[in-house]
């Protein structure tokens, strides 16, 4: 019966969007509180919806993949914002360069670093590594430095959830003011999910933000062929 | 712009990006080259943000409702993480606000920078 039920393309749809729904009262129930975050209570809701009803992953993918697939013009789209502010882009093109390099440094070191105070292994460390850039850039990345990809699409993920839900309360708790420093901090360390909370704040920090994941991404590229 | 016609624009572009990522033997992912089609289209002035503007804003509303099945499917990795979820988690959450804080820190420190060399010029 499960099967009549589940195994379609509507069942994802209808999971992602009603978690949502709920997600979203939730958050409004809450008098619009930023760490009531609707698409984490999704993601939950949704997780815990297949493991007790014992659906299979497969049955949700159908649907599910619809959803994503629309992540790849979303981020094209990007270019949007990045083109209106191309003037702000061209007058703090350093800012921003120096900005995500800085990033992507404090993140090599961070985690290096802690993955031997944890005494992670090497496999690990190395699949770990890449995880504040995008997914694609950061599977390329792992497989080239001798990570394990489906381990470092996970981090990706989480790091770019964890974006989404806190960017409002950090911006707000480090008092950054400067639409650019919001977006270069927000684009470089969660990618898309900082990306899409940075828009939400205005259009130069969603400019500054999409621009931050490019840079970030081919920074890490370079990095990688000198780790 | 009618939204069937919009519709195709933006997907076209992207196919088109994903075409040339697979291509082009360099890492660029498809999402980026469409992103750097788009910018190319929007700066020949070949297309213009205004007409595909109902399918954007949908998309640009709605991004982080798309991310939902990636964290969904997190679960099916879960048996690689079990073993090291705790350290996992703190090696990302402590990682990403260095990250966050070196970016800031040394943008506001760049134009700092900049701002004094301007004024001494």
């Amino acid at each position: 019966m499960m099967q009549a039920l589940c195994d379609n393309m509507l069942f994802g749809i209808v999971l992602c969007t009603g978690t949502y729904l709920i997600g979203q009262w939730c958050q409004l129930k809450c008098k619009g509180s930023p760490w009531v975050n609707p698409v984490l209570i999704a993601m939950v809701l949704s997780v815990l919806a297949l493991l007790v009803f014992d659906i299979p992953m497969e049955y949700f993918t159908q649907g599910g993949d619809v959803v994503s697939m629309l992540l790849l013009p979303a981020t094209a789209m990007l270019a949007i914002p990045i083109y209106n502010q191309r003037k702000v882009l061209k007058e703090n093109f350093w800012p921003v360069v120096l900005g995500c390099l800085a990033g992507c440094i404090a993140n090599a070191v961070t985690v290096t670093l802690l993955c031997k105070a944890f005494r992670l292994d090497e496999l690990l460390t190395k699949s770990l590594l890449p995880k504040s850039v995008t997914a694609p850039i950061a599977m390329a990345v792992s497989e080239q430095i001798g990570g394990v990809p489906a381990i470092t699409v996970a981090a990706v993920i989480f790091t770019g959830t964890l974006g989404t839900v806190i960017a409002p309360a950090l911006v707000k708790v480090t008092r950054l003011k400067n639409p650019t420093q919001i977006g270069v901090a927000l684009g470089s360390c969660s990618h898309v999910g900082g990306t899409s909370a940075a828009i939400e704040m205005g259009e130069i920090q969603g400019a500054m933000s999409s621009v931050a994941i490019g840079v970030s991404g081919i920074l890490t590229v370079l990095i990688a062929f000198f780790w | 712009m009618p939204l069937i016609r919009q519709i195709f624009v933006v997907f076209f572009i992207c196919l088109l990006g994903n075409f040339l990522s697979e291509c082009i033997p360099l890492p660029i992912p498809n999402s980026i080259m469409a992103m750097v089609l788009m910018l190319v289209l929007l700066a020949l002035r070949w297309l213009r943000a205004d007409s595909i503007r109902q399918v954007v804003d949908f998309l640009q509303k709605n991004m982080v409702f798309f991310f939902i099945p990636s964290g969904v499917s997190l679960l099916e990795h879960y048996e690689l993480l079990r073993d090291n979820l705790a350290a996992i988690l703190v090696i990302c959450v402590v990682s990403m606000l260095a990250t966050y804080g070196t970016a800031a820190g040394v943008v506001w420190l760049v134009l700092r920078i900049m701002k004094k060399g301007g004024e001494t010029q």
